[in-house]
C-alpha cells in the first residue's frame, strides 16, 4: 500500500490506498498545479508517477490559489 | 477550534506598521502561511512567513507548492507546523471568497483573512465555518 500525506490540519491527513489509485490520486493532484514529494525529497514528474512503489510514502503538497 | 494569534503578530498584520510587514498599504494582495502548533483543538501561531504572491493581483494571490513545502520542512526542523494559511484583502472585507473556498477545502488547514474590516479565520469541515481569532498578550 501507499501511504499518501496531504498537507493538512494537524500536520497531515495520512491515507494508505493501492498503488494503482495512489497513481490515479496523484496525477490528479499534479495536473491540479500541486507537488508530489517522495520521503527523501525528490519530486515526482508526472512521466514518472506510475513507477511509485507500493511501500513508497508520498506527501502532497497543494497549489494555493485565492483572492 | 479557535486561532490563537500573539498581539505583535497582530500588530504586524494589522496595524501596517514602519517595516510594512503584511501591510495592506501595497498594491497586490500579500499572502503566506502562520507558523506554529496544535494545542488541543486550538491553533496557536508564533510567526508570520510572507511570500511573494505569484498571481501581483490586488485581486488574487497563489502560492507555489514548492514554497509551501520549503515553510513546511522549515516549521517541522523547529518542533512547529504550517497551521494556517493567510492573505490579505487590501481594498475589502475579510470575508472568504469563492475562489478561496476551492483552495480551503484542498489544504485542511484554517485560512487567516486580513480584510479592512479585521482579521477573519475560517475552516473548511463540511462547509466553511468561521472560527475564532483571539489575541494573546505582549508577554505570551
Amino acid at each position: 500500500m501507499v501511504i499518501l500525506k496531504k498537507l493538512g490540519s494537524g500536520g497531515h491527513t495520512e491515507v494508505e490506498v493501492p498503488q494503482p489509485m495512489a497513481v490515479e490520486e496523484i496525477l490528479r493532484h499534479l495536473t491540479k498545479g500541486g507537488l508530489a514529494v517522495k520521503e527523501d525529497g525528490e519530486s515526482i514528474r508526472i512521466e514518472d508517477v506510475r513507477k511509485i512503489k507500493d511501500t513508497d510514502k508520498i506527501l502532497l503538497v497543494p497549489a494555493i490559489k485565492g483572492g | 477550534m479557535k486561532i490563537k494569534i500573539p498581539l505583535k503578530l497582530r500588530e504586524m498584520i494589522n496595524l501596517r506598521d514602519e517595516r510594512e510587514e503584511v501591510s495592506m498599504k501595497v498594491e497586490v494582495e500579500r499572502c503566506g502561511v502562520l507558523i506554529g502548533e496544535k494545542r488541543g483543538k486550538d491553533v496557536i501561531v508564533r510567526e508570520v512567513v510572507e511570500f511573494e504572491n505569484e498571481a501581483r493581483s490586488p485581486f488574487f494571490f497563489e502560492i507555489k507548492p514548492e514554497t509551501l513545502y520549503d515553510a513546511w520542512l522549515r516549521a517541522k526542523r523547529n518542533g512547529m507546523e504550517v497551521v494556517a494559511i493567510f492573505h490579505t484583502h487590501p481594498t475589502g472585507i475579510g470575508k472568504i471568497s469563492s475562489r478561496d473556498v476551492e483552495s480551503l477545502k484542498n489544504t485542511g488547514i484554517p485560512w487567516v483573512i486580513v480584510g479592512m474590516d479585521g482579521i477573519k479565520a475560517y475552516l473548511y469541515d463540511e462547509g466553511v465555518k468561521e472560527i475564532d481569532v483571539e489575541f494573546l498578550g505582549e508577554d505570551f
